[in-house]
C-alpha cells in the first residue's frame, strides 16, 4: 500500500501544500502582510521541493495506476521535474516582482494548482486525464492573468478565458468522435483501434484537426495563438514568464503522450507513432510551417518587449512542433531537451525584463533598452547572452538545442522533413533580426533620459546563474542530453 | 427507438451554432452561453455513443458529468472576471476590449 501511494506521492504534497495555506491563512490577521508573504512562500516552496525530491527518487518507476488513468514512467517523471523546477524560480520572480502591489496568498494556491494540473497533463494515460489536466492548468492562468488590476489584466484575462473555454470545448468535440469509434477513452486502446483498423481515414483526420485546437492552444501555435500576445503583454512580467514555459512543456507532454507510443521490436525497444495509418503528419507540418512564419513576422515589427518574446515563444512552438512529424525517440528527446535550454534562456530573458520596467515606470518598450550597455554593463552582457541563445549562435545552448531538433528531423528524410528543415532554417535566420535589434538598441544606440538600471543581488545571482548554464550547455551538453535520452522510456 | 444518427446530427448542428456564436457574437455574456451550448452538444454526443455503441462501459458518462463540472467552474471564474472588465472598462463587447494591439 505505500508503495503504491509513492506513486502519486508528489501531487499529494503539493495538495496538502496548498490546504495548508488557506487553513493558516485564516489565522493571520489580514493587515500583516508579511507574515502572509513569508507562510505563502515558505510552504510553497517547502511543498515544491519535497515534491522534486520524491520524483527524484522514484525516477525509475515505471507504472500505471488508478486502473490505467495514470501512466507513471521517466518521461512523466522528468516533464513533472522541468514543471516543478520553473515553478520553483516562479515563486522566488512572483514574490520580489514589485509590480503587483498588494500581497495576495491565494495567488500561490493558483500557481501549486497549475502544478498539479501540468502533473496530470504529463502523467495521463486517458483522454479524460488530458482534458482535466488541461482545465486544471487553464482556469487558474485565467485568474493569474487577471491578477493585476491594471488597465490589462483584466482584458488580458477575459480574452484567455473566451479563447480557452473555445479552444477546449473544439478539442473535446475531437475527442468525442474518437470515443464514437473507439469506444474507450484510454489512449492504449487508441493505439491497438488504428494497430488493427484502417478504415474511417477521413473522420480521423478531422478528429485530430480538432484535437490540435486544444494541443495548439496550450503550445501557442499558429491558427490558435492569438490569446498569447495580449496575454503575455497584460500579464505581470513574473506570470508571463511563468506561461512562457511551464504550460506550453505541458502541452507538448500531452502532444506526446497522445502521438507517440513504445513498440518492442526484434531489434530491441522503438518509439513510433500511434496513429501511423493515418496520414495525420501533414497536417502538423502545416501547422508547423504557419507557426514559424507567423511567429517570426509578426515578432519583427512589435515595440512592446514582453510582446516580442511573445512571438518569438510562438515560433519556437513552431520548432517543436515540426518535430512531432517524425516517429522515433530522437524526436521526444530533442524536445525535452529543446525545453530545458528554453527554460532557461526565456525565463532570464523575462527577468531582465522586469528589471528594465521596474526602472522605467512599468514601461517594455524597447527604447527603455537604449544604452543599456553603458548604463549597467553586467545586465546588458547576460541579456545579450539570452538573446543570442534564442537566435541560436554558437557557442550558446540555444544553437545545439536547435541542432538536436534539425537532426531529428533528418534522421529518416522524407519530403516533409526536408521542406520542414529548410523552412525552420530560414525562420532561425529571420529570428536574428529582432533579437538582433535588442542587442543594437542595448549597445549602438545612445539612451535618451539618464535613468539607472540596477537591481539587486538575488537577481542578480540568478541571472548569473542562467547565464552561466546557457554558456556551459552550449559547450558540455552532453550528460545533459544522455539523461533526457536514457528518460524516453514510455 | 429514436435511432444514433438523429442524435449524432443533433449534436453537431448544436456543436457548430455554439462554435459560430463564438466566432460571430461581440456580447462576451453571449460568448459564454455559446460555450456552454458547445458543451453540452458534446455531451449529447457521448451519452449517445455510450448508450447506442458501447453500453458495456460508462466511459461516456463519465466524460459528460467531468465535463458538466468543468464548465461550471469556467463559467464562474469567467464571469468574476467579466465583473474586473466592466469596472475597468464599463463594456462588456470584444471589439471594444482592444488597447493592446500595435
Amino acid at each position: 500500500m505505500a508503495s503504491y501511494m509513492m506513486n502519486y506521492i508528489p501531487e499529494l504534497i503539493l495538495i496538502i501544500g496548498i490546504a495548508l495555506m488557506v487553513l493558516f491563512s485564516l489565522f493571520i490577521d489580514n493587515n500583516d502582510e508579511n507574515k502572509e508573504r513569508l507562510l505563502a512562500i515558505s510552504i510553497s516552496t517547502m511543498a515544491i521541493v519535497g515534491s522534486i525530491f520524491v520524483l527524484i527518487m522514484n525516477s525509475n518507476k515505471h507504472v500505471e495506476i488508478f486502473s490505467n488513468f495514470l501512466t507513471i514512467d521517466p518521461l512523466a517523471t522528468i516533464f513533472k521535474i522541468l514543471f516543478l523546477s520553473v515553478a520553483l524560480v516562479s515563486v522566488w520572480f512572483f514574490a520580489r516582482s514589485k509590480e503587483t502591489n498588494q500581497f495576495a496568498l491565494d495567488f500561490y494556491v493558483q500557481v501549486l494548482t497549475v502544478l498539479i494540473g501540468m502533473m496530470l497533463m504529463a502523467s495521463a494515460n486517458n483522454m479524460l486525464g488530458l482534458y482535466l489536466g488541461l482545465e486544471m492548468v487553464s482556469i487558474p492562468s485565467y485568474l493569474m492573468t487577471g491578477w493585476k488590476r491594471s488597465n490589462n489584466g483584466p482584458e488580458a484575462a477575459i480574452k484567455y478565458t473566451i479563447y480557452g473555454g473555445a479552444a477546449s470545448g473544439v478539442m473535446i468535440f475531437g475527442m468525442s468522435l474518437i470515443y464514437g469509434l473507439v469506444g474507450n477513452l484510454s489512449l492504449s486502446s487508441i493505439a491497438n483501434y488504428t494497430h488493427f483498423n484502417s478504415s474511417n481515414k477521413a473522420l480521423w483526420i478531422i478528429s485530430i484537426l480538432f484535437l490540435f485546437a486544444g494541443f495548439g492552444y496550450k503550445v501557442a501555435a499558429a491558427p490558435f495563438h492569438h490569446w498569447s500576445p495580449d496575454v503575455y503583454q497584460g500579464a505581470t512580467t513574473p506570470v508571463t514568464a511563468f506561461f512562457s514555459v511551464a504550460p506550453k512543456a505541458a502541452g507538448f507532454a500531452m502532444i506526446i503522450r497522445f502521438f507517440y507510443k513504445n513498440t518492442i521490436t526484434t531489434s530491441g525497444e522503438t518509439v513510433t507513432h500511434v496513429l501511423n495509418q493515418v496520414p495525420w503528419t501533414l497536417l502538423v507540418a502545416i501547422i508547423a510551417v504557419i507557426t514559424m512564419f507567423i511567429g517570426n513576422l509578426s515578432a519583427i515589427k512589435q515595440t512592446s518587449l514582453k510582446r516580442m518574446l511573445a512571438y518569438s515563444s510562438i515560433a519556437h512552438a513552431g520548432y517543436m512542433i515540426s518535430v512531432i512529424t517524425v516517429s522515433s525517440k530522437m524526436a521526444i528527446t530533442s524536445i525535452l531537451f529543446y525545453l530545458v535550454i528554453y527554460l532557461f534562456m526565456n525565463i532570464g530573458a523575462f527577468i531582465i525584463v522586469s528589471i528594465v520596467m521596474e526602472n522605467n515606470n512599468g514601461s517594455d518598450d524597447i527604447k527603455h533598452f537604449n544604452g543599456f550597455g553603458s548604463k549597467n554593463a553586467l545586465l546588458a552582457i547576460i541579456m545579450a547572452f539570452f538573446m543570442f541563445s534564442l537566435m541560436g549562435v554558437p557557442p550558446f545552448a540555444g544553437f545545439i538545442g536547435k541542432v538536436y531538433l534539425f537532426t531529428a528531423l533528418l534522421e529518416n528524410i522524407t519530403a516533409i522533413t526536408v521542406t520542414l528543415a529548410v523552412i525552420a532554417i530560414i525562420n532561425s535566420a529571420i529570428s536574428v533580426y529582432y533579437y538582433a535589434r535588442v542587442i543594437k538598441a542595448m549597445y549602438l544606440t545612445e539612451s535618451t533620459n539618464d535613468s539607472t538600471i540596477d537591481t539587486t543581488i538575488d537577481f542578480k545571482s540568478i541571472l548569473f546563474i542562467f547565464a552561466i548554464i546557457i554558456f556551459v550547455l552550449g559547450v558540455y551538453w552532453a550528460p545533459l542530453f544522455n539523461l533526457l535520452n536514457k528518460a524516453v522510456v514510455m | 427507438m429514436v435511432s444514433l444518427n438523429l442524435f449524432i446530427a443533433l449534436g453537431i448542428v448544436l456543436f457548430f451554432i455554439g462554435l459560430l456564436g463564438v466566432l460571430i457574437r461581440r456580447n462576451i455574456i453571449i460568448i459564454m452561453i455559446s460555450i456552454e451550448i458547445m458543451l453540452n452538444a458534446i455531451n449529447i454526443m457521448l451519452v449517445a455513443f455510450n448508450r447506442y455503441k458501447f453500453i458495456e462501459n460508462n466511459d461516456g458518462l463519465t466524460y459528460s458529468f467531468f465535463i458538466i463540472a468543468v464548465a461550471a467552474a469556467e463559467a464562474s471564474v469567467g464571469l468574476a472576471i467579466l465583473i474586473a472588465v466592466y469596472r475597468k472598462r464599463k463594456t462588456v463587447f470584444v471589439n471594444k476590449l482592444n488597447t493592446m494591439s500595435n
